[in-house]
């Protein structure tokens, strides 16, 4: 009798953490190289418990010890429940989102060289790409979850959205700086949309939240953030930074001097016909590029993987070095050739493929 | 000594499950291999079958050690 109840109230108190996991902890708010490691630290975590477990005498030291096993493992059920899109089944019992939306328009002037935009958010994302019109439009969407909508709608009443700072030449805007909640329950996102045609300096900052830059012709494009991933598409930038922690960069860019980072994430970013310096690096993530073949076009590249292989398969390559892990070498014709892009690539744990 | 309500050895076997799963996600996402659902359900169970393994090896052990102990114990 005893051991059935104790198995009730833990079965219960496990159905608790697993809701609770997969509502309360934004699981998509993890570059999935994160989440990956949290599932094998709960593994390491339940080797201790097994270790501690052989080790106690006490009946209630083991208890406690099933407790965080059982906590654990509700967790990381959680979390593999979260990405099969199960959430939003348990969502019914639970949690309930609210959002408000407050939209900007307005123009720039016609005689600014360089149009500056600097986004910094804290928890959400940015997104700036190019339409016809030549008036820009800038959307901010606050976010907030809870248990239950009213609740929602109080987080919510206690953001105000502060207004973008508008000049002829710049549109800037800071998200609130709202204190985490336990969980991190509310987000801003921020849309922008630019008049094509025109030369921008972008300076796009988030915390945990994407960043996405589409149809921009930029003298400077950064993008930084910490939890989040970086697309870029027909990105095209004099000087061009693309750095994130836990995220992956792809996309389509062109620059004269570029650069992209991740420690945990994949870079896979098809470059652009103009002769350009690129340095790419990664700690925990493969690094794909596709170039373009055209003969008139020479190379010069330079890519190793401490622990992977490495692929190189542009044409009259004449290698340096012609190694497993590492690969250098020019074109033949690099030195004569109109178009010259120089291409670094570094990694630690993960292979490297340009073609 | 009273027995013990959960068996510790549980904890081995999802510790094993978790730590190898992790790691086999954490390869396909750094490039070593594409993850695909042609994968998944053999992965899973050789994942599955390494840790009941594992967990049955040293649960086994012990128990043999300590009746060589007692053998041995006897002059």
């Amino acid at each position: 009798m005893r051991s059935g109840t104790v198995r009730l109230g833990e079965f219960l108190i496990f159905v608790g953490a697993f809701v609770l996991a997969l509502q309360y902890i934004d699981w998509g708010a993890f570059a999935p190289m994160e989440l990956a490691d949290f599932v094998i630290t709960a593994g390491v975590a339940l080797l201790i418990c097994f270790v501690l477990a052989l080790w106690s005498r006490s009946p209630l030291f083991d208890e406690l010890l099933h407790l965080i096993a059982l906590i654990i493992g509700a967790t990381a059920l959680g979390l593999l429940v979260s990405g099969a899109g199960a959430s939003a089944l348990v969502n019914l019992a639970g949690s309930e989102r609210a959002e408000k939306t407050v939209s900007f328009d307005g123009s720039f002037s016609p005689d600014a060289t360089t149009l500056t935009v600097t986004l910094d958010v804290q928890n959400g994302s940015a997104t700036v790409q190019t339409w016809e019109n030549e008036t820009f439009q800038i959307t901010i969407t606050a976010r907030a979850r809870a248990w239950s909508e009213k609740e929602a709608q109080k987080i919510l009443s206690g953001v105000t959205l502060e207004p973008p700072r508008l000049s002829p030449s710049e549109i800037s805007f800071r998200a609130p700086r709202l204190p985490f909640g336990f969980f991190g329950n509310i987000e801003t996102n921020i849309q922008v949309l630019l008049p094509r045609g025109r030369v921008y300096e972008l300076h796009l900052t988030s915390v945990n939240g994407a960043l996405n830059a589409q149809e921009i012709n930029a003298a400077q494009a950064d993008l930084s953030t910490v939890n989040g991933r970086i697309q870029v598409n027909a990105l095209t930038a004099q000087r061009m930074t693309l750095r994130t922690v836990n995220g992956a960069i792809g996309g389509q860019v062109s620059s004269s001097e570029a650069t992209a980072s991740t420690t945990n994430g994949p870079i896979d970013l098809i470059l652009g016909s103009v002769t350009g310096s690129y340095e790419f690096s990664a700690l925990n993530g493969s690094i794909e590029l596709d170039v373009p073949a055209d003969p008139q076009i020479g190379y010069s590249i330079s890519a190793r993987s401490v622990i992977s292989r490495v692929r190189v398969q542009i044409p009259n390559l004449v290698y340096r070095q012609q190694e497993r892990r590492r690969v250098e070498g020019v074109t033949d014709s690099f030195q004569r050739a109109a178009t010259k892009i120089t291409i670094r690539a570094n990694t630690t744990n993960g292979g490297i493929e340009i073609h | 000594m009273s027995e013990k309500i959960h068996s510790p050895y549980k904890y081995l076997f999802w510790g094993v499950v978790f730590i190898l799963g992790g790691v086999a996600w954490r390869l396909s996402l750094m490039g070593w291999f594409e993850m695909s659902w042609r994968f998944v359900l053999p992965g899973v169970l050789i994942i599955f079958g390494i840790a009941l393994l594992i967990s049955g090896l040293v649960r086994t052990r012990p128990a043999r050690s300590e009746t060589d102990s007692q053998q041995g114990g006897q002059p």
